[in-house]
């Protein structure tokens, strides 16, 4: 049995390293863990140690070399066995050399990868068995919509099977047009689909006097700087962070044998975009101030809307915020983002007449829309987080209470 | 009785080694029907005194080829008992590690390569030692054993003819016992074996098989003349094993009065009488028997106290890197 | 440095080796006889006279003395080279072949090494049956020996003498059609000599060398069907059809990583060899392929060798048996096509 001693992948970016000296030569008997090699990357000098105790043989790299990592630069040979490497010669008739041999000019075949070597070559090449290609050729599937499962990801039967079993995809009908599902499209058809499926949702509704709320977002929007598009909905963060803060009963999830409560408050923001429905997560808002959560709301909008969102920033929230108002939307009825136990929805800030003082006159309100998982929580305490929401919406001074 | 002229010393140390065979083979049978030796075994019992008589002859580097029938052999060229038993128990102590077993059993240290089980196999082998050591102007000889069913393989004549022509200095032992597995010998060889070396140009003789002093006067003879680079020697040993030619075989194609008749010739019986005759001591001899029985529970008790080898062991010495030289 | 033919190659590092190692002698069928042929194909010519009868062992014609005298001077430190003429001929010596020399240091638990070497012509050339076979598959199944098969003359002295300082057996495929120093139509009229260098050189077994690059096909191929694939990746570059020719240069161990490499780069691999097809090296080759290159495979692997027939005499029947140049054109540029 032959060992092949590797240049180490050791992080080094550039993906080289230089062979400073050979601390063995071909012939010497090596142990496990004895240095072989001194290499230098653009990170650190380091040494190569032998996998295997054996004798070094098939030295192919001369002290000086700059190689790639992960390239075969020696082997080990076991007892018993002789190792040998191939050498690459392009001439037809082999260049005079001694044993053992290192290459002598001509490319060299180092044993990278051979899906290495495939792609340098045949980039476009899906790994798919013969059965697998037949199979998709007749279910006229292309390969690059079957996600392979066998070694090094290669398509096999059964990956096609997978695909061509599902059901027919529907043919156009007249007067009817038809469009498959994007990737997004099915991802929120699925979650959507598990909420109502699995939570047993209530929503409640109220309606809020706003007119503290307008005061405060023109002041804040006058006297913050760069805060002219402080919105609503980050008011609204941060005052669900704050009544999450105080009644944390609705900031968590609903398990298979329990309810996980959970000490952060990370707040979801449902966005609007042209794909669909984004939820990207402003975390630890209740330890937030407005302005930051202003240039946050604003950068998260931006990039999900761009499609720019890391995985991490669209995942982890503990509750969702929905604000329909500036569609003119009031009270209405929010569907839990899973695996949340809640979501607040908040309608439009309208200005109508209210009764102050048992008098009619002109003010502001907002609806609030809360739907609430039932197997969390009874009706009652969703009703007095709702009720409290409303409380600091009329009376904001209270959030720095 | 025995032939005469042999020291008394050497023919004493001849009978503790014919015993030592005898009580190895005997021992061994109990072993295998124990099921604590595994595969097969072909047994030396009655042949004894061709072993021994013939590496008397030899000195420690000269060689043996041996055949499918080893242990006498083995055990007359001084393979250690513990060696050739942990062998038989298939244990890594094994002469062979456990890759060879019964019929492959050799110690290249003592000068018995490993043996050769293919019937006739080792003839050209033997001859291309002796042509080793003719280049190497070495005066070792190497000793050729095989029995009557080789003389019909081709390898027979070949080896035969090319050690004669190049004057090698091999001595061609042949074990007649009369049977080749259960065929007799008059169904297949019309002429006597020891009569083909005149083929060949080289002396063919006729000794009793179970004269431990004649096989090896004869030896010492054909020895002599290989040193000399005179040629090979066919020496025809006429002998008989009183067992079976392998485990499970009854010996039925045998008259039962051919083998008592043999039984009465007995090697060692022979040896033991003579050696009384000739003033060795009762107790002597007694001692000689105590010490082999003594000698092959020790190789028992080693065989079963060494381990097995490792599964993977099998991947080992295939190609000529890393054999121990 | 020289040009030298394989025979003549074959020869100096026989020569080289008699006088570096005093083990090292030679024993086969007419190889010393004075005024004779240096063996069946001159391999040997006048090595007697410099080394004398003793070290050039001419034997009587017994394959089995041979290869068994070689085996056993071997395990008592000698380095012989043995020859039977024609790889034919070995199967007389099968059991010494089979089962002493590729057995002995098995058996012995590693205590016995048989350092020898056998030379074997192969090769169809109008010889009728019983002297035109390559039967390298039937050896290389057998572990313990090592298979080379040198094309060129330069491989020939390396390989020779990296076998006869190997401690186990080794076996040489030389082929008859390329002893000389060619332009015989038969070799593809191509010049066989090589530059060979004045210092000693070994060649590492194990090491296939690519003697043509190219995108579009593999082919494997060893002596004479080596030269003949050469000949027609010429004629199909004419066509645009690039095609990468390796020859493995020993048979075992057999380098199988520039073989998958090869197969990486093009997806398409055709063996092509002069045994006859069923049960030959390429079958190995291409279950190796199969196995380790699954994924690399763009069509099914190919093997091209003579049909299934004891070789005929007449050139008219030997020549159809053999694969020809145009056929190995034929069969590569569909598979380049990927008509096949």
């Amino acid at each position: 049995m032959a060992v092949e001693v590797l240049i180490p992948n050791a992080g080094q970016t550039s993906g080289e390293a230089t062979i400073l000296r050979w601390l063995k030569k071909p012939g010497d008997a090596v142990k496990v863990g004895e240095a072989l090699l001194e290499i230098e990357t653009d990170k650190a000098a380091m040494e190569v140690e032998a996998a295997a105790a054996g004798v070094l043989q098939s030295v192919r790299y001369e002290a000086g070399a700059v190689v790639p990592v992960l390239t075969t630069v020696a082997v080990i040979a076991t007892a018993g066995e002789s190792a040998a490497l191939p050498t690459h010669v392009e001439a037809r008739e082999a260049l005079p050399r001694s044993t053992p041999a290192g290459p002598n000019g001509g490319a060299k075949t180092d044993s990278r990868d051979l899906l290495t070597i495939m792609r340098a070559h045949r980039p476009n090449r899906t790994l798919a068995s013969p059965l697998a290609r037949t199979l998709a050729a007749n279910a006229g599937l292309e390969l690059a919509a079957v996600i392979g499962s066998g070694p090094r990801g290669r398509i096999m039967k059964r990956d096609v099977q997978a695909v061509s079993m599902r059901p027919p995809l529907p043919t156009a009908e007249p007067g009817s047009r038809w469009s498959p599902f994007s990737v997004t499209r099915r991802t929120i058809a699925e979650r959507m689909a598990a909420s109502w499926r699995e939570a047993p949702q209530v929503t409640l509704t109220t309606e809020a006097d706003a007119e503290a709320l307008a005061h405060l977002r023109a002041q804040f929007q006058n006297d913050l700087p760069d805060a002219g598009d402080l919105s609503y909905t980050d008011l609204f963060v941060k005052i669900t962070a704050a009544a999450l803060r105080e009644q944390p009963y609705l900031n968590a999830r609903v398990e298979d044998e329990g309810i996980r409560l959970f000490d952060a408050i990370h707040i979801g923001l449902a966005v609007d975009t042209e794909r669909g429905l984004i939820v990207p997560v402003i975390r630890d808002a209740d330890r937030k101030g407005v302005a930051q959560i202003v240039r946050e709301r604003r950068d998260l909008a931006e990039r999900a809307r761009g499609g720019k969102l890391r995985p991490d920033e669209l995942s982890g929230g503990t509750f969702t915020l929905t604000n329909l108002g500036a569609f003119e939307i009031d009270a209405f009825t929010p569907i839990i983002n899973p695996p949340e136990g809640a979501v607040l929805g908040v309608g439009r800030v309208v200005k109508k007449p209210v009764v102050r003082d048992d008098e009619l006159r002109p003010g502001m309100t907002v609806a609030l829309s809360l739907t609430f998982d039932h197997r969390l929580v009874d009706g009652g305490p969703a009703a007095r987080f709702l009720q409290r929401i409303k409380t600091l919406v009329e009376k904001p001074h209270l959030l720095i209470a | 009785m025995i032939s005469p002229s042999t020291p008394p010393g050497l023919l004493l140390r001849m009978y503790r080694d014919m015993i030592r065979i005898r009580k190895f083979e005997e021992k061994v049978y109990l072993l295998f029907l124990e099921g604590k030796v595994l595969g097969t075994i072909h047994q030396y019992q009655g042949q004894e005194a061709v072993a021994v008589g013939v590496c008397s002859a030899l000195r420690r580097n000269d060689c043996i080829t041996s055949t499918h029938r080893p242990h006498g052999h083995c055990i007359a060229k001084g393979v250690p008992l513990d060696s050739m038993m942990a062998e038989l128990f298939a244990k890594s102590t094994g002469c062979c590690k456990a890759k060879g077993g019964s019929m492959h059993m050799g110690d290249i240290s003592v000068g018995a390569v490993p043996a050769i089980a293919i019937v006739a196999g080792g003839v050209t082998l033997a001859a291309g030692m002796g042509l080793a050591y003719k280049l190497q102007r070495s005066d070792r000889v190497v000793a050729c054993f095989f029995g009557d069913g080789a003389v019909n393989e081709g390898a027979f004549h070949e080896g035969a003819n090319l050690a004669a022509i190049k004057k090698l200095p091999v001595v061609f032992i042949c074990e007649n016992n009369f049977y080749a597995a259960s065929t007799p010998m008059q169904l297949t060889t019309p002429v006597g074996i020891a009569e083909r070396a005149a083929a060949y140009g080289i002396p063919g003789v006729v000794v009793d098989g179970n004269d431990v002093a004649a096989v090896y006067q004869a030896t010492v003879t054909a020895v002599a003349r290989a040193r000399r680079g005179e040629g090979p020697t066919l020496i025809e040993c006429q002998t008989y094993r009183t067992v079976g030619h392998s485990r499970g075989d009854a010996g039925t194609y045998r008259p039962k009065e051919e083998v008592e008749l043999w039984k009465q010739r007995d090697p060692i019986e022979r040896l033991r009488r003579s050696l009384i005759a000739d003033g060795a001591a009762e107790n002597e001899i007694a001692a000689i028997e105590a010490e082999a029985d003594r000698e092959i529970e020790t190789a028992v008790a080693f065989a079963e106290s060494s381990l097995p080898p490792q599964p993977e062991d099998a991947l080992l010495h295939v190609y000529g890197e890393g054999v121990t030289p | 440095m020289k040009r030298l033919s394989i025979a003549e190659a074959l020869r100096e590092a026989m020569r080289e080796e008699m006088l570096r190692d005093e083990r090292v002698f030679l024993i086969g069928e007419d190889i010393g006889i004075p005024q004779g042929f240096g063996g069946a194909f001159t391999v040997t010519l006048g090595l007697s006279d410099e080394f004398g009868h003793e070290r050039v062992v001419d034997t009587p014609i017994s394959e089995k003395a041979i290869v068994g005298a070689a085996v056993g001077a071997a395990m008592m430190g000698m380095r012989p080279i043995a020859d039977v003429q024609y790889s034919d001929f070995l199967f007389c010596a099968a059991d010494e072949i089979i089962n002493q020399a590729a057995k002995m240091t098995y058996m012995s638990g590693g205590t016995v090494k048989v350092p020898m070497v056998l030379r074997a012509p192969v090769g169809a050339t109008n010889r009728g049956a019983q002297h035109a076979q390559s039967p390298e598959g039937f050896f290389m199944h057998v572990p313990g020996w090592k298979v080379a098969v040198p094309a060129t003359a330069y491989d020939a002295k390396g390989l020779l003498k990296t076998a006869v300082r190997d401690e186990g057996p080794v076996l040489i495929f030389e082929h008859k059609r390329l002893y000389g120093k060619g332009g015989r139509k038969e070799a593809g009229g191509l010049d066989l000599t090589s530059g060979i260098p004045d210092e000693d050189y070994c060649i590492p077994f194990g090491q296939a060398v690519v003697r043509r690059e190219g995108a579009d096909l593999t082919i494997v191929a060893t002596l004479l069907m080596m030269h003949r694939s050469l000949a027609a990746a010429d004629l199909l570059a004419q066509e645009g059809i690039n095609i990468e020719v390796i020859d493995p240069r020993t048979l075992v161990p057999f380098d199988n990583e520039t073989m998958l490499a090869s197969v990486a780069k093009t997806g398409k691999l055709l063996i092509v060899e002069e045994d006859n097809l069923t049960g030959g090296w390429g079958a190995e080759v291409a279950a190796r392929v199969a196995d380790s290159g699954f994924d690399l495979l763009d069509a099914p692997i190919k093997r091209l060798a003579s049909y299934d027939v004891p070789m005929p005499f007449a050139p008219v029947l030997e020549n159809f048996v053999v694969p020809s140049v145009d056929r190995i054109i034929e069969l590569a540029r569909a598979m380049v096509k990927g008509k096949v």
